[in-house]
C-alpha cells in the first residue's frame, strides 16, 4: 500500500452549500484525508465562497460552516478568494496584516481570505488536487 | 525532476458562467509566478478562443475572455482547443485567437496522462 502520510492534499470548491452536496463531500473527504494523516488545504472559490458564511442554520443538512471549523481545529488550512468575497459582500476593508487576512464581519474565523495567489501557491505545493462543483 | 505545469480544463461557454472567468483567472495567476501552464478548452469551452468578440466589457459588464486568453498565449501558456468540439459546433480554425493549438481528443487524452498531476476543472 502506498504511504500517504504527510502528504498534501489540496482541495477546491467552486459551488454553494446546500444547493448540491459538493461542499458536503468536500468536507467529508477533507475529515478521511486528515485523519489518514494528509497535510489538507482548501480554497473557496466562485459561489463557494458563501461556505465561509457566519450563522448557517440548515434545518436538515450537514452544517457547512461548522464542518470547516472542525476541519481547521484538525489542522486544516481554509482559504477563500479575494475577489470573489468582495463582489459578494464578505469584505469589509483593506488586508490587515495583523490578522493575516481580509477583514469579514460575515466570514467564520476558519476562513482567511486571501487573493487567488494563495490558491496558485496551493497547487505548486501540493502532491493531489481535487475540484468541486465546477466542471 | 521534470516540473509538471498545470492544467486548467474550460468546459463551460465565456459569458454564461463564472467558471471561465474563474479559470482564466487561475491561468494567468499562475503564469505570473513562473509556473508552466496549459489551459485545455473542451465542450462548450471553445468558445473561449473564437477571435472578435464584441467588447463584453462594454455590453454586458463582463470581461473580455479573447483578451485574457491572449495574454495567457503571450505569457508562454499553451492552450488547447479540442477538434471535436470545434467540429460539432461548426467553428472554423480561422475564427481561431492566435497561438492555439487544435487537438483530438485522444491527443488531449495524452496531454493529460502526460503531465496532469495538477488538473484544474471549471
Amino acid at each position: 500500500m502506498v504511504n500517504e502520510k504527510g502528504k498534501m492534499l489540496t482541495l477546491m470548491l467552486f459551488s454553494g452549500p446546500y444547493a448540491s452536496q459538493y461542499a458536503d463531500h468536500m468536507c467529508r473527504i477533507a475529515k478521511k484525508a486528515l485523519d489518514k494523516g494528509y497535510r489538507v488545504e482548501i480554497f473557496l472559490y466562485g459561489d463557494g465562497v458563501h461556505s465561509q458564511l457566519k450563522g448557517q442554520n440548515p434545518k436538515m443538512f450537514f452544517n457547512i460552516g461548522e464542518a470547516l471549523t472542525e476541519l481547521t481545529a484538525k489542522g486544516a488550512i481554509i482559504k477563500s478568494c479575494q475577489r470573489c468575497s468582495g463582489a459578494r459582500g464578505y469584505i469589509e476593508g483593506e488586508f490587515d496584516e495583523k490578522l493575516d487576512r481580509y477583514p469579514s464581519s460575515k466570514a467564520i474565523d476558519a476562513v482567511k481570505i486571501y487573493s487567488l495567489y494563495s490558491f496558485v501557491d496551493m497547487i505548486d505545493r501540493t502532491d493531489h488536487l481535487l475540484t468541486f462543483g465546477s466542471a | 525532476m521534470t516540473i509538471m505545469p498545470i492544467i486548467v480544463q474550460i468546459t463551460k461557454p465565456p459569458f454564461g458562467h463564472e467558471n471561465t472567468f474563474a479559470g482564466l483567472y487561475v491561468a494567468s495567476a499562475s503564469l505570473s509566478k513562473g509556473l508552466d501552464v496549459i489551459v485545455i478548452l473542451m465542450g462548450d469551452g471553445v468558445y473561449v478562443a473564437e477571435k472578435g468578440q464584441i467588447d463584453p466589457q462594454k455590453n454586458i459588464f463582463l470581461p473580455p475572455t479573447e483578451t485574457q486568453l491572449n495574454d495567457i498565449v503571450d505569457l508562454g501558456g499553451r492552450v488547447i482547443v479540442d477538434k471535436n468540439a470545434l467540429y460539432e459546433r461548426g467553428i472554423e480554425y480561422e475564427k481561431l485567437i492566435a497561438g492555439v493549438e487544435v487537438k483530438e481528443m485522444k491527443e488531449i487524452q495524452n496531454v493529460i496522462l502526460d503531465h496532469g498531476d495538477k488538473v484544474v476543472a471549471f
